[in-house]
């Protein structure tokens, strides 16, 4: 349920509830948090800081269904949201298709930008099942990788698209 | 080893090894552990680019709540030091002090402060007073050589700057005269060549966490290339011995060079002084402006060249900027000629004569090609230039000249990294199957014919082709020493501790691939463990293109060591003589139809007789280092209207001896083409006139994104490198030279300009359009 | 920063009722705002969840609601095929996916700057604004968003933009020239549109933005053009008086002048393409 007010409390938080991969949530916000330091504060440590500007996309999570920066929104902003990070979208004992495919077509390097990488790969497929090489492109364009130079996270994205289709 | 292209885990594409966990998102980074108690760092960097420090007054700072250290240069020991992560002892000079009274650019280090929280240490910071002495600056190389230029090394202490009065960080001179210079050329042709600050922009920020063992040793879990280096080098600058060190690398978010700098210092100081965990986390700003970047570069190159395509004399200068300290100012300025040079025959005369230059400017480092950028911007843009004068294609002209298997190069052994090099002859090259490969992948014939005919009658988009040649070597001969350990276990699977360092590279997962290919196991059967200064042996660390050709070979001689072991035991199991027996599946074999699994060896040497553990430990050093090739090609579009340039298709067709791991070398390729075509199109650090950085964001330094890349493809040219794990070169770094030219040639193909200065944004496209419409 | 109340209104009423306040900030999509909050925020008011996320269409206007991301108008049917696709377009050429998804249109039209690309549009399509005060709604020209009276997110709230539909006969133009593709900032972002009728130019509106604050139109050279009839020489006249007008904004910057050219280039670009229908 969405709030349509938070107040302080006595220690000087806000109490917040939200979704998150699938489990809900309460918890005890700053005001002055950002959506990724309570990520990882949480101890979900997929999600990571590039740039703590909203430039690189590493910080990638899905926020009701879109890709979204956590980095530069406020923690307060997802209460009564659902949110997904990495973590929610499969392990390794239970890797989810574009997980499997990002490691098949030889996507992950250093690894850093892949989580985000792939929050944004999920927004895409859930909102377009086959995409073009373009509309790949323009979907993953907020998310830089300094490793791939994308050629092979392009086809690990089209792999994907394959795998969740069958 | 014999030439046995017949491989059971080399060469194939084996799945990266921490692939699923990384894009699983597990906690693997320096940044993603919780340790109690820790506390946080931040710098006070210099708003200044030349600036004596008068007065610092820490008290204000240190009087904010959850404050728990402010240390400035009277704190720390004063011990003149590089950042440079280089063999010791490292041919940079020492320059730089954990924190010095005198700042030297803008982003230099004040002070630092370890707090109970990010923003308690933010405020320390911001509380600080700092009184300075503003000092004259000088921001370029050339002017910074010029008498009356400030001298921004004055102090008494630092060692081996050959010309601190004249501001000079390195220089090298080396001729080879045989005859008149430029006597015998048809033409001769100079021009001089530009590259400004670049910056690395690893996704991961430098981030390095320091706490203590329960033995009170300090742990150092850091984001780095080197941690062998970083032991030592720490170790020297805060005076505390190596074996009260550890150091632990995790999962490296890239590095590019950029973490093959030692700035681990600072942060272990905070620590040592609070006696609590700490952490220091750069900031993206602070990555662009205060760890490293490539040596900006001012290059005249001067050469001779006969009508029937003999290359008679080359002449080549080149100054490095190399800002404040002069980290790998010698050895990146030294390859920007040894890795160029010996590209092609010279005939008669060869001069080369570098600098490195200190200014007032964030401080140069090492970066992926390590001069080899510089140097093939010039030189294959030249190349291109003196085909066109002397009226031969271009791809003649390259075939012509470059470098054949068993010849060699007086500049080999002229010209090392920071001393002599080794004389070396080319014992592998497949430069003409690469070169004919990537004419026939990206149709250069039909579309030269083709582009000719739509660029006379289309007057806004013009299309053009580009190519170059390149090399790199393959880690420092007689300079880099690798090692590893291999132990055997009970299933017969097998640890490896190595020293070799992960970046990103993937070097985790083809190291076990070379192990398993001696030892006759499936890849999943090596369980690597690399970079942790307790556990694993020696490795000078990631750079130099090293860690195939270098670490690689040491892994192979471990395991052939753990092989012969594994055969000693087996041998008295089977009762076979030893020269009867061989490893296959597991297992090993007599002759004689015979066999012993793994397993029963593991078992029967931990338990049963002759207990011991099997296990061996190798070293490698090289003699050699072999270059890899490569041959690149560029499609593009100019729109004439906007001077935007668009690389449709790129083609790199790489000679890097047997891929490993042909799946990670292509990545590996993809990755620097990639780097190096943003580099050449759109990168690059602005400056005020003060000197202060004024895009050192994502926003405003543009990285390219999925959306700027056109058709890019890797392709491998297998050759078999004697020398060589399995036959393998390095493949890292080489990819990231070609692009400048090949895009400046390309230029000249569809618009008739080539640009002297990178990066080759539509601003310098237009005006130089319209430059040579008013010819 | 010291939040103590955020709020969440869902009617545009209660929005604009909470503005105001001392040290209160009004978060549209968040990719401008929290960064950016001064250090004595104590109030955020959030724009999330307020009912103004539509695109729609009556028989003047194409609205679209200040809520709409970019994503949104990049992908709706209406913004694709309305003026010749220029909004889509143009939304599709904002920075990336990430901040496509996040940023509102009425954030970007809030936080004047050169760079944002709404106020190129607005200013080429004649768009209006409706904005909600305290008590009342009315509809404002664009530019008067930018005179100091009307404070978005302080003492009035955007919510809804308005594209005149009659300029149904114009051709559209746009085109943002930056280093890479996906850039929020750019050399120049152009937003042509024209009326041509039998040769002869029946309207014209040439916007240029990126050179400075507010998108550089001029207003003289348009009006000047009205009748005559389209040919090279013209194309030339008016490229050049374009060029010569934004070269006007900052003299010696070298990169104004590559500007002026781009505005020149595109501008001929664009009539020519007229000349040749």
């Amino acid at each position: 349920m969405k709030k349509k007010e938070l107040s302080l409390d006595k220690d000087g938080k806000f109490d917040i509830s939200f979704v998150l991969n699938a489990k809900e949530l309460k918890v005890k916000i700053s005001g002055d948090e950002t959506l990724l330091e309570l990520i990882r504060r949480l101890g979900y440590k997929g999600t990571k800081k590039g740039c703590d500007t909203g430039d690189c996309g590493s910080c990638t999570v899905i926020v009701n269904k879109k890709a979204t920066l956590s980095c530069i929104i406020p923690a307060f902003l997802v209460d009564g949201c659902e949110v997904t990070t990495i973590e929610g979208i499969g392990s390794i004992s239970n890797p989810h298709p574009i997980q499997e495919a990002f490691v098949e077509a030889g996507a992950v390097q250093c690894g850093y930008c892949v989580p985000g990488m792939i929050m944004s790969t999920k927004a895409l497929l859930d909102e377009n099942g086959s995409p073009s090489d373009e509309e790949i492109k323009h979907a993953l364009d907020g998310n830089l990788c300094r490793c791939t130079g994308y050629v092979k996270q392009i086809e690990a994205v089209n792999i994907a698209s394959k795998k969740i289709k069958k | 080893m014999p030439e046995n292209k017949d491989f059971k885990v080399v060469n194939k594409r084996v799945k990266k090894i921490d692939s699923l966990a990384l894009a699983c998102g597990e906690p693997m980074f320096t940044d993603d552990i919780d340790i109690k108690d820790m506390l946080y760092a931040k710098i006070l960097w210099s708003p200044h680019a030349h600036a004596r420090i008068k007065n610092i007054d820490v008290s204000k700072a240190l009087k904010i709540n959850g404050v728990k250290a402010v240390i400035t240069y009277k704190d720390v020991p004063r011990i003149p030091h590089t950042t440079a992560g280089q063999g010791y002892p490292e041919p940079s000079p020492y320059d730089t002090y954990i924190l010095d009274n005198k700042v030297r650019y803008v982003g230099d280090r004040v002070a630092a402060v370890a707090a109970e929280t990010l923003q308690a240490a933010n405020e320390a910071v911001r509380a600080i007073e700092v009184e300075y002495e503003i000092l004259p600056a000088v921001f370029d190389q050339l002017e910074a050589m010029k008498d009356k230029a400030p001298i921004i090394h004055d102090e008494k202490d630092s060692k081996n700057i050959p010309d601190a009065k004249r501001n000079i960080a390195a220089k090298f001179d080396f001729e080879v005269k045989n005859k008149d210079w430029f006597g015998e050329a048809d033409y001769v042709i100079e021009n001089t060549y530009r590259i400004p600050y670049f910056q690395h922009c690893a996704i991961e920020p430098h981030t390095s966490i320091c706490y203590f063992d329960p033995q009170g040793r300090l742990v150092i879990r850091t984001s780095t290339q080197v941690p062998f280096h970083v032991r030592r080098i720490v170790a020297q600058a805060l005076n505390i011995p190596v074996k009260n060190i550890r150091v632990i690398k995790p999962r490296i978010g890239g590095g590019f060079g950029s973490k093959q700098e030692v700035l681990e210092d600072i942060v272990a100081a905070l620590a040592l002084k609070t006696k609590r965990p700490v952490k220091l986390e750069y900031s993206r700003k602070e990555v662009f402006i205060s760890s490293r970047t490539r040596h900006p570069a001012f290059m005249r190159l001067k050469t001779g060249v006969k009508k029937d395509g003999t290359i008679t004399d080359a002449d080549m200068e080149i100054v490095l900027n190399t800002g404040a300290y002069g980290s790998h100012a010698l050895t990146v300025m030294m390859c920007a000629g040894s890795h160029t040079i010996p590209m092609y025959k010279i005939k008669n005369n060869i001069k080369f004569s570098g600098k490195s230059v200190y200014t007032n400017m964030p401080v140069a480092g090492a970066y992926r090609g390590y001069g080899a950028t510089q140097g093939f911007y010039g030189w294959e843009t030249q190349m291109d230039i003196m085909a066109e004068k002397i009226g031969m294609d271009p791809v003649e002209f390259r075939k012509k000249n470059y470098i054949k298997l068993g010849e060699g190069s007086p500049v080999f052994k002229a010209m090392g990294e920071g001393r002599e090099g080794v004389e070396q002859v080319i014992t592998s090259i497949g430069l003409d199957e690469a070169i004919e490969r990537g004419l026939k992948e990206i149709k250069w014939y039909e579309k030269k014919k083709e582009y000719s005919k739509w660029n006379a009658v289309n007057s806004h988009i013009k299309k053009g082709l580009g190519m170059c040649c390149l090399m790199q070597g393959s880690g420092i001969p007689e300079i880099d020493m690798a090692s590893a350990t291999i132990k055997m276990n009970e299933d017969g699977s097998f640890n490896l501790l190595m020293g070799a360092t992960d970046l990103g590279t993937g070097s985790d997962t083809i190291l076990a691939q070379i192990a398993a290919e001696v030892l006759c196991v499936p890849n999943t059967d090596i369980i690597p463990y690399s970079s942790d200064t307790d556990l694993t042996p020696f490795d000078v660390g990631a750079y130099a293109s090293s860690t195939t050709f270098i670490s690689g070979n040491a892994v192979r001689k471990t395991a052939e060591k753990v092989r012969d072991m594994i055969i000693e035991v087996a041998a008295k199991i089977l009762d076979e003589k030893k020269e009867n027996l061989y490893l296959k599946d597991k297992s090993v074999y007599s002759k004689n139809g015979k066999k012993v699994s793994f397993s029963e060896i593991a078992n029967t040497s931990l338990y049963y007789y002759n207990q011991h553990q099997i296990i061996a430990s190798a070293s490698h050093i090289a003699h050699t280092s072999p270059p890899p090739f490569s041959a690149h090609f560029a499609d593009i579009e100019v729109d004439t209207r906007t001077g935007e340039i668009s690389v449709k298709e790129y083609v790199s067709c790489i000679d890097c001896g047997t891929a490993v791991n042909p799946t990670l070398a292509e990545g590996q390729n993809d990755g620097a083409v990639v780097n190096g075509i943003s580099h050449t199109l759109s990168e690059g650090l602005e400056f005020s006139s003060n000197g202060t950085p004024l895009n050192a964001n994502f926003r405003r330094y543009k990285i390219f994104t999925t959306k700027d890349i056109g058709n890019i493809r890797t392709i491998l040219i297998p050759t078999y490198e004697p020398n060589g794990p399995f036959g393998a070169k390095s493949v890292s770094e080489i990819g990231i030279n070609g692009p400048l030219p090949a895009i400046n040639n390309a230029l000249y193909n569809a618009v008739g300009i080539r640009l002297y200065e990178a990066p080759f944004t539509p601003d310098k496209v237009l005006r130089e359009l319209g430059k040579k419409k008013n010819v | 920063m010291k939040i103590k109340k955020i709020y969440f209104p869902n009617t545009v009423r209660e929005a604009v009722s909470l503005l105001g306040k001392k040290n209160s900030v009004y978060i549209a999509g968040s990719t401008y705002s929290f960064k950016n909050i001064p250090e004595n925020t104590e109030i955020a008011i959030c724009g999330r969840d307020l009912p103004i996320s539509y695109i729609k269409k009556d028989q003047k206007y194409l609205i679209l609601g200040a809520g709409s991301t970019f994503d949104q108008i990049e992908k709706n049917k209406l913004c694709s095929s309305l003026f010749d696709g220029l909004l889509s377009k143009a939304a599709s050429a904002c920075s990336s996916q990430l901040i496509r998804n996040m940023a509102t249109v009425g954030g970007n039209l809030a936080h004047l700057n050169a760079f944002n690309l709404f106020p190129v549009l607005c200013s080429s399509l004649n768009a209006n604004v409706r904005i909600s005060l305290k008590g009342f709604s009315k509809i404002i020209s664009w530019k008067e968003l930018y005179l100091g009276r009307y404070k978005p997110g302080i003492n009035c709230l955007i919510t809804e933009l308005l594209f005149p539909l009659n300029l149904s006969r114009n051709k559209f133009y746009f085109k943002k020239v930056s280093k890479i593709k996906s850039s929020w900032d750019s050399y120049i972002t152009v937003c042509f549109r024209a009326d041509i009728y039998k040769k002869k130019i029946k309207d014209l509106r040439l916007s240029v933005g990126a050179v400075r604050a507010l998108p550089y139109i001029d207003e003289a050279l348009e009006k000047d053009v009205i009748g005559k009839e389209i040919n090279t020489e013209l194309i030339k006249d008016i490229s050049s008086r374009l060029e010569s007008g934004v070269l006007s904004l900052h003299a010696n910057s070298e990169i104004n002048s590559y500007r002026a050219s781009l505005a020149k280039n595109l501008s001929t670009d664009f009539l020519s393409g007229l000349m040749e229908d």
